[in-house]
């Protein structure tokens, strides 16, 4: 490799600042779990990705200067570690589902058949984004998530001005999807 | 005239500016067509919202701050293995031939060094060189550390290995040419406290979930780099046909135990053989393209990429990437050209693998000792 000709300075190394630290986790810790739980359905698998969403911050702590953009970096690693969590989640159910053993999280409910309706719900809704470009669905959960279009910009590296065409875009596409997804299959007793 | 989408949606969520928004709303009132276009955004967003909503956590399912930040505080005391140290860890069965695959699965599919020969669907690729390309750790993404948890996750999801059946111990050359089907050199003194093995047949199968690389190249804000198209949902698969190891001394492969080994008494040797592994994948492969994206992420500008590029045939070369620094040299080797990569001096003692491939046989061997010991060693074996 052609020699560079200019020296990379070593950075100074900034050490983790406790309180910095823990105030960044206090303040974006729900809203990264709920993202991640919206992603994955599962609130175990969700606090694991968002632990690991902070073990790396803490792994960055030049991440904590003033100058950057901590929320778009969160949002960001969260939006993908979810992501590609879904995506392999509907790989696992492709043959889960061929198989017929689709296996329901059934919670304890006073009405089993909503409950179980739900489920299939949600898990249509998931497929849907799964089979979506990963900026699309990313979008359309962070701006469920509550992010402002200068946020979604920043979080996912896109131009400001271009926002609004790209969440219309996001949500048509969806709801094709939506629309096409054969209903997942949902285990019937009685046959 | 209308109104955009890109200005509908925007008005609609309440994202524009306020001079912008004023004059939208004035113009909405004179055009039914736009009020139209604006009633079908409020519908549309509606109903996708109150899809989301049903992925929304109820309180019982979000853990609480403090719980959760307790949780972190123990994970950050614990430190957790490397992915490297994983792959290599014990656990992993058998860990020669598996560690050898995903090594050259992980230079292959970012620097493929490979052949392609005119099979109808599949292309062949065969390694029959060995190129150096050298690279400024400084110059790589800054959370590369992390990230690579990422790709431990990635390759887990989407590599599948299969062994034909087990390892099996051996004890001379002639028993291991006749079980590996190859002729098999080796020292001419073996050593007392060594171990022979013949290692099963490997298929590893890698399937290419493209959305998954091209995140990981964002996160390391790299997003500049582009992966071909092309590859995506493609499965690559190695065959590696059986390899011989021959290990003798202390060898731990457990990087963090190896480094607890005072200098002096790390005297492994460690000398495996194997045809070259093929790769099945499809003919279109763009392989010099895939190449400039992994020269461009080690550091790489994309001009440099593509003229590095041009000069190397992608088609035979297996190119192993070192850091700048490190020494390296080409070295005559059983009568073909090797490559010599020197470790680290201490105490009058160095370690080096040497490289090379004769025959269509892949050799690495890896032993302490100064160039011309290892080379003296490496020429003696048969």
């Amino acid at each position: 490799m052609p020699a560079k000709s200019s020296r990379v300075e070593p950075q100074p190394k900034r050490a983790v600042q406790p309180a910095d630290f823990e105030s960044a986790f206090h303040s974006y810790w729900p809203r990264i779990h709920a993202l991640l739980f919206r992603l994955t359905g599962d609130p175990d698998q969700a606090e694991d990705l968002a632990l690991e969403v902070f073990l790396r911050l803490h792994r960055q702590p030049r991440l904590l200067d003033p100058d950057q953009n901590l929320s778009a970096w969160l949002h960001r690693v969260a939006a993908n570690l979810g992501y590609n969590a879904l995506r392999a989640a509907r790989r696992r159910q492709k043959y889960e589902t061929a198989a017929g053993q689709l296996d329901l999280q059934t919670n304890p409910s006073p009405d089993p058949a909503r409950e179980a309706e739900r489920t299939a719900e949600r898990i249509r809704v998931r497929r849907a984004l799964a089979t979506m470009k990963p900026r699309d669905a990313q979008l359309l959960l962070l701006r469920h998530s509550g992010l402002t279009y200068a946020a979604l910009a920043a979080a996912l590296q896109l131009n400001p001005a271009s926002v609004g065409k790209l969440l219309s875009r996001a949500e048509k596409e969806f709801e094709k999807r939506y629309t096409n997804m054969t209903l997942p299959v949902v285990p019937n007793r009685d046959t | 005239m209308h109104l955009t989408e890109n200005q509908l949606q925007t008005y609609f969520d309440g994202e524009m500016p306020a001079p912008e928004r004023e004059r939208t709303a004035h113009h909405l009132q004179t055009c039914p067509d736009c009020q139209t276009a604006l009633q079908q955004i409020e519908s549309r967003v509606g109903r996708v919202e109150s899809l989301l909503t049903h992925l929304d956590p109820t309180l019982v399912e979000i853990p609480l701050t403090p719980r959760a930040y307790a949780t972190l505080q123990q994970k950050l005391t614990q430190k957790e293995p490397a992915m490297f140290q994983k792959l290599f860890s014990p656990k992993m069965r058998p860990v020669l031939t598996t560690g050898l695959i995903i090594a050259l699965l992980a230079i292959a599919l970012t620097v493929p060094s490979i052949r392609a020969t005119a099979v109808e669907f599949l292309g062949l690729f065969r390694v029959q060189q060995i190129e150096v390309v050298e690279f400024n750790p400084a110059n790589l993404p800054q959370n590369l550390d992390s990230s690579l948890n990422n790709l431990d996750q990635l390759i887990a999801n989407n590599l599948k290995i299969e062994e034909s059946g087990d390892p099996v111990e051996v004890t001379d050359a002639a028993e291991a040419s006749s079980l590996a089907g190859f002729n098999v050199i080796l020292p001419q003194d073996i050593k007392s406290n060594s171990h022979l093995t013949v290692q099963p047949e490997t298929t590893a199968s890698f399937f290419v979930d493209l959305s998954l690389w091209q995140g990981l190249l964002d996160e390391m804000n790299r997003s500049d780099i582009q992966i071909p198209t092309e590859l995506d949902g493609q499965t690559i698969t190695f065959y590696a046909d059986k390899s011989v190891t021959y290990i003798a001394g202390a060898c731990v492969l457990d990087q963090e135990e190896f480094e607890r080994v005072p200098f002096e008494q790390r005297n492994c040797t460690l000398l495996v053989q194997t045809p070259s592994p093929t790769i099945d994948a499809p003919p279109t492969l763009p392989i010099n393209e895939i190449a400039q994206a992994a020269l461009q992420f080690l550091g790489m500008s994309a001009e440099e990429a593509a003229s590095f590029s041009e000069k190397i045939d992608w088609t035979t070369t297996l190119l192993v990437p070192i850091p700048t620094g490190a020494q390296y040299r080409e070295v005559t080797v059983q009568g073909v050209t090797g490559t010599i990569f020197i470790g680290d001096y201490e105490h009058g003692r160095s370690q080096a693998t040497l490289m090379w491939v004769k025959n269509g046989i892949v050799y690495s061997l890896t032993a302490p000792g100064s160039v011309s010991e290892i080379l003296e060693l490496a020429n003696s074996l048969k």
